[in-house]
């Protein structure tokens, strides 16, 4: 039983109440008590019922428009929303990303039928969306997929694999990619219901972290595709459809980052403050202080840079893919260093699954630097598109000193 | 009234400012030369609807579209006859 029913509240009565999307993300996180939370990890992960309440209290659908049933908020809000549910858990921060990535796919790319299908009931909770692009052979490469949509009669058949599928175990829809002709580049996205005859989900439970995402395989061995379940045109696959989606995933996990940097900044400076040694709190030494205006630096320059890729996607500005790019590649890797940094201020407590969520956080956010793409891709990404706007000032310069010359 | 018959100018600008170097013709496929990423695709589509002024369906979603600069010009130019 969730804390808010022991309470006699039922949360969703709360929903009826409120407006503000703070409202609704504090009415959520207010069933939950710390200890629910940690035993997720030890248990079977993120429960249904959990799942279920984030979507009956509108967030499953929070980037959906409004004409099917979402929220319709802005990227900034669902920036502040996946900070809030990330603090909470970096495993049901995973289930909104690849929820939201499925259904972004549908809103973006998908005809009016498939959006009045699948968005309402996205949008509700009443089904389940993740995200399956990974295969065994391919990664950040995207040459080398693999898994195939071949034609056949009126429809298609799907072979192949797909790997580190998080929620695959509990999602009832995955937006998949695969190959569709002869050349690698001509890929498709489909939307593939879990009970579909020929697709096979096996667990994957021996991770490191984010162990309470539901990860796992899928296995398609011609796997029926009916023409109506093919999002876009043939080609779009891996340039628009998962490019894109991408993008909202990256948005998603970078405000994660900020989100649990903010909960092990706030675990450390009650922490430090309370822990005498030397006769006085660890947080008058300044080796301790080094960390913590680290860490506080790191999280502000995160939540900035987050913030402008937010509001630049509002603006539906082309700048917004490389400034997520660069958001996502800084938060990520401040949030590996935030959670090292949390550790060793916490000492053994840190270390100790006793102790919290530390612990928890610190391998939990080592696979962001990992997911959505590499932060060695994230740097070539940066390196390739984002050298224009300074090459251009080294261009003006050039041409200011050959005038003066 | 202004008829506008080249947007030749403002894509190469905008290109300019994310490919490595300059040395690209108009008619160069500048995915097949490997001088962007994949990312650009989808920042080309956020261009051309937000600072060119173009409304995109999914059947304008076609990569030979964007390939070059010439491509994407000779897309917009059909567009505004279309509008």
């Amino acid at each position: 039983m969730l804390k808010a029913e022991r309470q006699g509240i039922n949360p969703d009565d709360a929903v009826a109440n409120v407006v503000s999307l703070d409202d609704r993300i504090a009415a959520f996180m207010a069933a939950f008590s710390v200890v629910e939370v940690e035993s997720w990890e030890h248990q079977n992960g993120v429960p249904r019922a959990v799942m279920d309440r984030l979507g009956s209290h509108g967030l499953l659908g929070a980037m959906i428009s409004k004409d099917y049933g979402g929220l319709e908020t802005s990227a900034l809000q669902y920036g502040v929303l996946c900070s809030e549910i990330a603090q909470m858990s970096m495993s049901l921060l995973s289930m909104l990303t690849v929820h939201s990535m499925a259904s972004e796919g549908i809103r973006q790319w998908g005809n009016d039928e498939q959006r009045a299908h699948w968005l309402p009931q996205l949008a509700s909770g009443a089904l389940h969306g993740a995200f399956a692009l990974t295969e065994t052979a391919f990664g950040s490469d995207a040459t080398g997929l693999q898994t195939r949509l071949t034609p056949a009669r009126e429809g298609y058949r799907l072979n192949g694999e797909k790997q580190w599928i998080s929620y695959a175990q509990c999602a009832d829809v995955f937006l998949v990619f695969a190959q569709s002709g002869e050349s690698s580049t001509e890929s498709l996205a489909c939307l593939i219901p879990s009970d579909s005859p020929g697709l096979r989900i096996e667990p994957v439970d021996d991770m490191m972290g984010f162990k309470a995402s539901h990860l796992g395989r899928l296995h398609f061995n011609d796997c029926w595709v009916t023409p109506d379940r093919v999002l876009g045109k043939a080609g779009m696959g891996i340039p628009y459809i998962a490019s894109s989606v991408l993008d909202l995933g990256r948005l998603s996990i970078a405000w994660g980052c900020v989100g649990a940097m903010a909960a092990l900044i706030a675990d450390s400076v009650d922490y430090s403050s309370q822990r005498q040694q030397f006769g006085q709190p660890i947080a008058e030494h300044q080796l301790i202080q080094r960390m913590l205006a680290n860490m506080i630096t790191q999280y502000k320059a995160s939540h900035a840079l987050c913030t402008r890729a937010a509001q630049l996607r509002d603006a539906s500005d082309p700048r917004a893919v490389m400034e997520t790019t660069v958001a996502k590649y800084f938060a990520s890797t401040a949030s590996v260093t935030t959670a090292n940094n949390a550790l060793q201020i916490h000492g053994a407590r840190g270390f100790s699954k006793s102790a919290g969520r530390i612990e928890r956080f610190y391998r939990d956010l080592k696979v962001t630097e990992i997911i959505e793409g590499s932060s060695e891709m994230q740097q070539i990404m940066i390196a390739q598109n984002g050298a224009g706007e300074f090459r251009r000032l080294g261009k003006n310069y050039r041409k200011k000193l050959q005038t003066q010359q | 009234m202004v008829v506008v018959t080249d947007f030749k100018q403002e894509i190469r600008e905008f290109l300019e400012g994310y490919v490595a170097g300059e040395d690209f013709e108009d008619g160069d496929d500048i995915f097949a030369m490997g001088l962007v990423s994949s990312l650009m695709a989808m920042q080309l589509v956020l261009f051309v609807e937000q600072e060119l002024g173009a409304r995109l369906d999914n059947d304008d979603l076609d990569f030979d579209n964007f390939r070059s600069v010439d491509l994407v010009n000779h897309f917009m130019l059909n567009k505004m006859n279309k509008q």
